[in-house]
């Protein structure tokens, strides 16, 4: 019975491992122990092995084409280009990489945020390799709706990770 | 035991169906009464004849949804193609149904991706949308569908999505062009999201 349990928990634990969950208007992630609200212009989803992408109206990207506007969200350790795991170490990338650092209501999390034309990243990260990235077009909306689910973050028991 | 493997099984059926977990349908403005059908499921009303044939110019491209080395994203385009398609003209003034006509296809290679871009589809006239416009005939505006087929030859592997026109709607008879713009699933050979857009322009 035991070997039965333990094995179910092993096959819940293989198909937790995306980007995170979507359910009663939040979005979770059971590894890197965090959740946020959804904005609200983002309502549907779709779920990817490595992604969580939000859908939200149409937009006009700068290029003059229109698409959906979308929110892509990613976890930073599949995503971030740096293995160091000091605070000091992630700060000093970014903000040599031309990122801005912006505040956060909880002070365990670093926000930096990069822009170009065409679309918006934030990196929200918490610890040893455990954060997240959202992207999407650079507009009003979309900026505006990360920039909300960035700081509506909670973090979750024991996600503080810093070294 | 046995409820435990039963839920265990029922847990494996539920993770392993196909992503994405919730279809995405993106509506028309106006005048949608049905779910965007794929082109050669149109079923063009018969007692709406075209008066006369247009010539549209398209172009399609390749937006790809890029990581760059230092950790953020980008868009990089592709124009993949471009080629003028004929498509219908109706008098819609007449009653306030909606038609579909089929309108020609285009196919549209996307190299890098060893697909095929199959553009098609539906005009959807909407004679309510029109009855402000003062002329006796006009373009009525509508969408198109995108697919992303095999390699040109395979059936198509992707579903196809409807998109949204999104330049004015009908009422603007100024606008004679309108963007369409599909999302579909996240591509394999891609660092990021791949979505295709297309450009109709009528050349009246």
């Amino acid at each position: 019975m035991r070997k039965i349990i333990v094995l179910a928990m092993m096959i819940i634990s293989a198909f937790t491992h995306a980007a995170g969950r979507v359910g009663g208007g939040k979005l979770s992630n059971d590894d890197d122990l965090y959740q946020t609200k959804l904005p609200a212009a983002f309502s549907e989803y779709e779920m990817f092995d490595e992604t969580v992408r939000l859908v939200g109206p149409m937009a006009t990207l700068a290029s003059g084409v229109s698409s959906p506007q979308f929110i892509e969200v990613y976890r930073f350790v599949n995503e971030s280009p740096i293995k160091g795991t000091s605070r000091q170490v992630v700060e000093d990338f970014y903000t040599q990489n031309s990122w801005q650092k912006i505040g956060h209501t909880d002070l365990c999390i670093d926000v930096y945020v990069k822009k170009n034309l065409s679309a918006i990243t934030y990196v929200a990260v918490w610890g040893n390799q455990a954060g997240v990235v959202m992207v999407g077009q650079n507009n009003k909306l979309t900026s505006l709706s990360i920039n909300q689910m960035i700081q509506n973050i909670e973090l979750l028991p024991g996600a503080c990770s810093w070294k | 035991m046995k409820t435990l493997l039963v839920l265990l099984g029922l847990m494996m059926s539920v993770s392993a169906s196909a992503a994405p977990s919730k279809q995405i349908q993106f509506k028309m403005k106006n005048g949608d009464q049905s779910s965007p059908m794929p082109p050669e499921q149109t079923d063009p009303v018969e007692s709406a004849k075209p008066i006369r044939v247009a010539t549209a110019r398209y172009k399609i491209s390749r937006y790809e949804y890029a990581k760059l080395p230092d950790g953020s994203y980008d868009f990089k385009k592709t124009v993949l193609c471009t080629g003028d398609v004929n498509i219908n003209v109706f008098d819609v003034r007449n009653n306030g149904t909606v038609v579909n006509a089929p309108i020609e296809s285009v196919q549209c290679a996307d190299t890098i991706a060893q697909k095929a871009i199959w553009v098609g589809g539906a005009l959807t006239l909407t004679s309510e949308e029109l009855i402000d416009v003062k002329e006796d005939v006009k373009y009525a505006f509508g969408m198109l569908t995108v697919s992303v087929l095999g390699n040109g030859t395979d059936p198509v592997i992707q579903p196809i999505e409807s998109m949204e026109t999104s330049s004015g709607g009908t009422k603007d008879v100024n606008a004679k062009s309108f963007v369409l713009g599909i999302m579909p699933a996240r591509q394999a050979i891609s660092v990021g999201t791949v979505f295709y857009s297309g450009l109709l322009d009528i050349k009246d």
